[in-house]
């Protein structure tokens, strides 16, 4: 298990809105090790999605340096970063963000499709548990389902890093749990690396390591010697 | 309301791009639909303020005879005309690269004392007008398409058609000083004539002085019909020209009398004159002619008698000379026969002297040889004789004699010995005594004893043998001796028989010699004898020679004599002949002379008479402006283009409006939440549409002002322009359609604000709440191609993804499809515009009309003339075909009588000759119609602009006469309309006999290009009026089709335009509806390139399916256009070749991947984190 699988160097990225320069990302370090579930928590602005795009490779820094598995990240083109997203990244968002016209497995296939190493559809579906649906379109199935579906896809691909952008925003509590459950499982059992943004501190129990964010800057990053597993959670 | 306001410019400032396509296509459409539709009037405008401006006449008048000044005070006495301006006109010729050219040379419109203003005014566009003698001005059109410049000379020929040129005009050279436009020459097309080739190449003008004609070829008339308040161009116009056309007929026949009875006249009482004296002279001219012809007779009969005697007398001297040539030919072979004869002699006489000679020369040797030999041998005999001689002289004798001596020698020895021995016995005898009985007593007594008679018997015996001794000596002696004298008797003997021999040898000698001396002299004398005879040979030959050579020579030279007699008489001979010969020659040159002088006399008087003739059937010709080609056609064009306009703009604004529909159908939706939002603030919905309403209308009106704005001023200038290879006009005078502006301007407004607020209302019916909810994006749904298993199983993912994409938004589809297919049927119509076009001239004249020249024959000619010309067309073998066709005018009625259409009736002489020059046939099967004798076959436009079909029965008015007729067929025919029928049905049908007037010719393949040279051969027939040849018509085709070349590019341009921006803003509704689509699979690691494909794959499918249904649709455009734009006078066929469709097809599909192209970086350029963050 690598160390510091994930580091951040002093980031900056700011926004220009007209004439107010707004600092997103205002000078962000923190590491992540290999195989951790990593929580980063803070308010709405804090930062933190600023953070998740940069290190999911959907949109750039302005300042400071981003190693991914040993490699910079901070200085890739346009196409680098595509290839970087294909094979290294994947990402479940607040709203799934399948799509329409796809059902659950072509939706899992657009994602394996353009991998080189990518696990079959089907069985990427039977792991996040929708053996039974993977032939429905994303408007037949729930929002816990259709995140599942998203969450089939970016596993489906064999990432080394798990980016979740809020996963259980749009979810009731207990849908929002199980996704929850499967991300940690995913974590524990696979190995994988998985950070998550959330603004629910409730949360961080279950994590590894909690970094907190408030106004582009991490203000703790935290190691949890023993996490609690989801189900003894609650908020 | 403030917010509201800067709600609108705040989102037109957020879609710019949705803004401009709006604003894009609005402006296309309403800028091409209101720019073709102002070209027409504006063509219309500008040529009716060009004819107002110029004062082109109403009416032009030109009669057969000229006018005089009394016509032209009659014509202004008209009370409906104005202004009348006298002018002259004639076609003379050039030769233009050793071609004759046809030039019209026209009068300069000027003022005179009968017109207030000048009538056909030109305009200078160059240079100067003529102001000295000798100088012409020269029109634009031609000045523009040939190298000709100004200060060059326009030289004539100095004869026209037999006539001098300067009959017609003062000079025959002019110098261009200027170029002018002419209003009544506002097309290329310059007309026929009657002389050169039957076609005016070009015209000029000059000040109507140069003009030597005494009577005016044209009136220009300009009549009430020309005053402000009528607008030419106009029913109102059309139906006073009408009424004032019969007033100057009406005129000209109440002319035509007048000029009968006085000019007319005259003509003939001069005419008259002129016969009588003709006659005179002709007959002085026959009589100098027979004189001549008798005193060359004489002269003929003369020298025939001359050659009679002359011949005898040779005959004369040939008979003498043959038989001194007899003669001199036995003298010949007698002298050879002497001659030889000699010659024979004389050789046996050299042979028998020879042979005696040869005899001689024998016996000589022979002779010779003898007497050697006897000599030889008489020689050595005596030789041997004298040997013996000498011997015995010398030696025998001497020894015989000297034996003799010896012998006497002995004798006397021996006696002496005997005696002595006697003597002695005696002695002894005496001794012993006795003589004989002494011997023996001697013997006793000398041999006392015996001894001596021993002695004596010893002594006898001596002496006995001396005595035999001396016997034998004696007797040898004797024998001796006797033998000496024997042998001096034989040598004796011997010697005179040498001598007996020597003279019996000489004797011999002389005696042979005297023979040989005899035969010798006989030889000789023979020889002497051989060479006489040589002598008299040789002489009698030499002579013989000589005499005989005299005779030959007495002959040649009496030959000579002949020879010359014969020459002198041959030279004489043809001196004779060659005075008769020329006598013969002046005669028949003189009686040709004569017959020419007289017949040109008569030509004179005939043509004198005929053109009388032609004067009794003078008449005036009253035209008006409908008349010069270029008047009408220019209606004609514009009307045209403004049907296209009708067609092609329409169907834009059609495309475009589809597209606004589109387009804010999906604006509204997307403003949703806004809308629910502003709806639960509680605004009215009228204030919430008014958003939509006023964003569609500024991009609407903006558009439409950009589209008028760039429309107007380019389209009726490109077009016209276009047009302006066929019409010299001044300057586009722009007339601006506001009804068509407007029609395009509301057009865009419904499509857009009205669209807008449907689509506005829609929403707003629905309650706040679930408005500000994002409407749920539509469900995927299986597509029915997944149901068919074996096809969705073999598609690859992202097939399957891009089929179903395909048909998720259905509407879109269809949109994207009819859009893209709109496009291409536009262009594919553009086109089709020009291959239907070009078929008229390709099939009308290579498969239809398949003749290449027409002429037409005078009116007057009588069938004997007609069909004697018609014997001369067949025998010229520069055409491969030639017919005698009637054609001549047919009107028919439709409409239940109400309009009426003038049609051309064609009645070919010969049946076969016709079906190769008028192809009739069915147009879709190509079959061939029959001409029978039981009806009519019309031209299929004609059919359907009266409304017939084959089998019905038709009334045609030939004539003021109805008749009723069936159709048999209707046939394939493009330009202009036709009635065909047989003279047999046309006899039957009318009654009528035929009036052929015209000829249809093909031209034979490899004259073809003589075509012109032909025509100007054929024209100097007299009667042979015009001719006319299909390949300038087929150019005059070709040029409109050129000029409309252009059309077709601004129109495929236009529609190319147009499909660009409907394929950006489609495309642009779909990525905009997708964005979230695409920046998900952006975030799952898609290359921009396959992140575009993803789109593209679906754009591809969907312009490949507008291009593909375009096609069709252009087909069906076409036939649209092509119906909109017919006319009764042509049919225009509905044509699209395949070129074209590939062309559109791949026009379509380069538009669409230049959008694909603008569209890549718009894709690039979503970001992702924007279209992530939320839903709104």
């Amino acid at each position: 298990m690598m160390k510091n699988f994930v580091e951040f160097d002093e980031v900056y990225k700011r926004y220009k809105m007209g004439e107010v320069t707004i600092n997103a990302a205002n000078g962000v370090s923190f590491s992540i090790d290999e195989g951790e579930f990593a929580v980063v928590v803070g308010l709405s602005g804090a930062g933190k999605t600023t953070v998740l795009n940069i290190l999911g490779g959907i949109d750039s820094c302005d300042e400071g340096r981003i190693m991914v598995g040993g490699r910079d990240i901070s200085h890739l083109s346009g196409k680098e970063l595509a290839s970087y997203r294909r094979y290294d990244i994947g990402f479940v968002f607040q709203f799934y963000n399948l799509i329409p016209n796809l059902t659950a497995r072509e939706n899992v296939e657009l994602a394996t499709q353009i991998c080189r190493d990518s696990m079959d559809a089907d069985l990427a579906l039977e792991s996040v548990g929708l053996r039974d649906r993977k032939n429905n379109f994303p408007s037949q199935l729930s929002g816990g389902e259709q995140q599942r579906v998203s969450i089939a896809r970016a596993l489906a691909k064999k990432p080394k890093l798990l980016l979740c952008d809020e996963p259980t925003g749009a979810l009731d509590y207990n849908t929002g749990k199980s996704i929850l459950k499967l991300l940690q499982t995913k974590c524990q059992e696979d190995g994988m690396t998985v950070v998550l943004i959330t603004h629910n501190t409730a949360i961080t129990p279950m994590a590894n390591r909690v970094i907190s964010m408030r106004s582009g800057k991490v203000i703790s990053n935290v190691l949890n010697p023993a996490p609690v597993p989801v189900e003894q959670i609650e908020w | 309301m403030k917010a509201l306001r800067k709600n609108v410019f705040r989102e037109i400032s957020n879609t710019k791009s949705r803004f401009l396509s709006i604003m894009a296509i609005i402006a296309l459409s309403t800028g091409f639909f209101s720019g073709v539709k102002a070209t027409s009037p504006s063509m219309i405008a500008t040529g009716k303020q060009y004819f107002r401006d110029n004062n082109l006449m109403n009416i032009r008048l030109v009669s057969t005879v000229g006018f005089d000044d009394d016509d032209i005070q009659a014509i202004k006495d008209e009370d409906c005309t104005k202004d009348v301006m006298p002018g002259y006109m004639s076609d003379l010729i050039i030769s233009q690269d050793n071609i004759d050219t046809v030039v019209r040379v026209f009068s300069l419109p000027e003022r005179t004392e009968t017109n207030d203003e000048v009538i056909n005014q030109v305009d200078l566009t160059e240079g100067r007008l003529p102001s000295e003698p000798g100088e012409c001005v020269i029109e634009s059109y031609y000045y523009e398409n040939s190298s000709c410049k100004l200060g060059d000379k326009i030289v004539f020929n100095s004869d026209v058609q037999g006539r001098a040129t300067k009959d017609y005009i003062r000079d025959l050279e002019y110098t261009i000083t200027g170029v002018v436009k002419s209003p009544i020459h506002i097309t290329y097309q310059r007309g026929n004539t009657n002389v050169g080739d039957g076609s005016v190449s070009f015209f000029i003008m000059v000040p109507s002085d140069e003009f030597v004609t005494e009577r005016y070829t044209n009136v220009y008339v300009t009549t009430t019909a020309s005053d402000a308040s009528i607008e030419p161009y106009t029913d109102e116009y059309n139906d006073l020209i009408d009424t004032q056309k019969k007033v100057y007929t009406e005129l000209s026949e109440e002319r035509i009398k007048n000029f009968n009875e006085t000019t007319l006249k005259d003509a003939q009482k001069k005419l008259s004159e002129a016969k009588e004296e003709y006659e005179d002279k002709k007959t002085q001219a026959e009589k100098e002619l027979s004189d001549g012809a008798k005193k060359l007779y004489d002269g003929e009969k003369e020298l025939q008698e001359k050659l009679i005697e002359a011949g005898r007398k040779i005959e004369d001297g040939e008979k003498e000379l043959a038989d001194a040539r007899e003669k001199l030919k036995e003298g010949k072979e007698k002298y050879v026969k002497g001659l030889t004869d000699a010659k024979d002699k004389l050789a046996d006489a050299q042979k028998q002297y020879n042979e005696g000679l040869a005899e001689y020369e024998k016996g000589r040797s022979e002779y010779d040889a003898e007497i050697a030999k006897a000599d030889a041998q008489l020689t050595a005999a005596e030789n041997e004789f004298q040997t013996q001689y000498s011997l015995f002289y010398s030696t025998t004798k001497p020894q015989a004699e000297k034996k003799l001596l010896m012998l006497k020698s002995m004798i006397g020895v021996c006696e002496k010995g005997l005696e002595e021995l006697n003597k002695s016995i005696e002695k002894l005898y005496d001794t012993i005594g006795a003589d004989s009985v002494l011997g023996d007593k001697i013997q006793h007594i000398v041999d006392p004893n015996g001894k001596i008679n021993e002695k004596l018997g010893d002594l006898q015996k001596k002496a006995e043998e001396y005595e035999r001794k001396i016997e034998d000596y004696k007797k040898q002696y004797d024998e001796g001796s006797k033998q000496l004298s024997d042998g001096e008797a034989k040598l004796l003997n011997g010697k005179k028989q040498l001598e007996d021999a020597r003279q019996k040898f000489n004797d011999k000698k002389a005696e042979g010699a005297k023979q040989l001396a005899q035969a010798k002299l006989k030889l000789d004398d023979a020889a002497r004898q051989i060479e006489l005879g040589k002598f008299e040979y040789e002489n009698g030959m030499s002579t013989g020679k000589l005499e005989l050579e005299a005779a030959q020579q007495k002959i040649t030279e009496g030959e000579k004599e002949l020879d010359d007699g014969k020459k002198e008489l041959e030279k004489q001979k043809t001196e004779a002949m060659q005075q008769l010969k020329e006598g013969r020659e002046k005669l028949i040159s003189g009686r040709a002379e004569a017959a020419s002088g007289l017949k040109d006399a008569e030509q004179k008087l005939s043509d004198a008479q005929k053109s009388i003739d032609g004067l009794k059937e003078a008449k005036w010709y009253v035209y008006t402006r409908d008349d010069y080609p270029g008047y009408s056609t220019l209606e004609e064009d514009a009307m045209r283009i403004d049907d296209i306009a009708a067609v092609f703009p329409v169907f834009f604004l059609l495309v475009a409006a589809l597209v606004c529909l589109t387009t804010m159908t999906r604006m509204v939706e997307e403003r949703r939440t806004e809308i629910g939002t502003l709806k639960a603030l509680g605004y009215s919905n009228i204030s919430i549409a008014a958003k939509y309403f006023i964003y569609a209308a500024l991009a609407t009106i903006a558009g439409s002002i950009i589209g008028v704005l760039i429309g107007i001023p380019t389209l009726p200038f490109i077009i016209i322009d276009a047009y302006s290879m066929m019409y010299t006009l001044p300057p586009t005078m722009l007339v601006i359609p506001w009804d068509s502006v407007v029609f395009s301007v509301v057009t865009g407004l419904m499509c857009t604000c009205m669209v807008a607020i449907i689509a506005c209302f829609n929403e707003l019916k629905i309650k706040p709440a679930t408005l500000m909810r994002p409407k749920a994006p539509k469900p995927g749904k299986r597509i029915l191609l997944e149901y068919i298993t074996p096809i969705w199983s073999r598609m690859n993912f992202t097939s399957k993804v891009t089929a179903r994409n395909i048909f998720r938004y259905k509407v879109r589809f269809l949109m994207t499809v009819l859009g893209v297919a709109g496009c291409t049927a536009l262009i594919v119509g553009g086109m089709g515009l020009k291959d239907s076009l070009t078929v008229i001239a390709d099939r009308q004249y290579k498969e239809i009309s398949i003749f290449d020249e027409v002429y037409s024959l005078s009116e007057s000619g009588t069938a004997e003339e007609k069909s004697y010309i018609m014997s001369q067309f067949h025998k010229d073998k520069r055409f491969s075909e030639t017919l005698l066709v009637s054609q001549h005018w047919t009107e028919f009625r439709y409409d239940n009588g109400r309009s009426k259409i003038e049609v051309r009736y064609i009645i070919g002489e010969n049946d076969k000759q016709f079906e190769k020059m008028f192809i009739l046939r069915d147009r879709m099967t190509h079959e061939k119609i029959e001409l029978e004798n039981s009806g009519i076959v019309i031209n299929e436009r004609l059919g359907d602009v009266l409304g017939v079909k084959a089998g019905d029965k038709v009334t045609l008015t030939i004539e003021d006469e109805p008749y009723t007729a069936t159709v048999t067929g209707l046939t394939e025919n493009y330009a202009g309309n036709f009635v065909y029928m047989t003279p047999e049905f046309f006899s039957q049908m009318t009654g009528k006999s035929m009036a052929y007037n015209l000829v249809y010719v093909q031209v034979a393949e490899d004259e073809k290009d003589n075509e012109r040279v032909i025509a100007n051969e054929w024209m100097q027939n007299d009667d042979i009026v015009t001719v006319s040849m299909l390949n300038e018509q087929v150019r005059g085709i070709l040029d409109m089709l050129e000029s409309l070349n252009f059309i077709v590019f601004v129109l495929v341009l236009c529609a190319g335009m147009l499909a660009m921006v409907v394929l950006y803003n489609l495309t642009n509704i779909n990525i905009a509806e997708r964005v979230r689509e695409i920046a998900t699979i952006k975030v799952l690691g898609f290359y921009n390139m396959e992140t575009a494909n993803y789109i593209y794959r679906e754009n591809t499918i969907l312009t490949l399916s507008g291009a593909l249904v375009g096609l069709p649709l252009g087909r069906l455009f076409t036939s649209f256009i092509m119906n909109a734009i017919q006319m009764n006078m042509v049919m225009f066929p509905e044509q699209v070749n395949l070129p074209s469709y590939i062309v559109s097809f791949l026009l379509t599909i380069t538009f669409s991947l230049i959008v694909n192209f603008i569209m890549y970086f718009k894709m690039k350029n979503i970001s992702m984190v924007e279209s992530l963050k939320s839903i709104e």
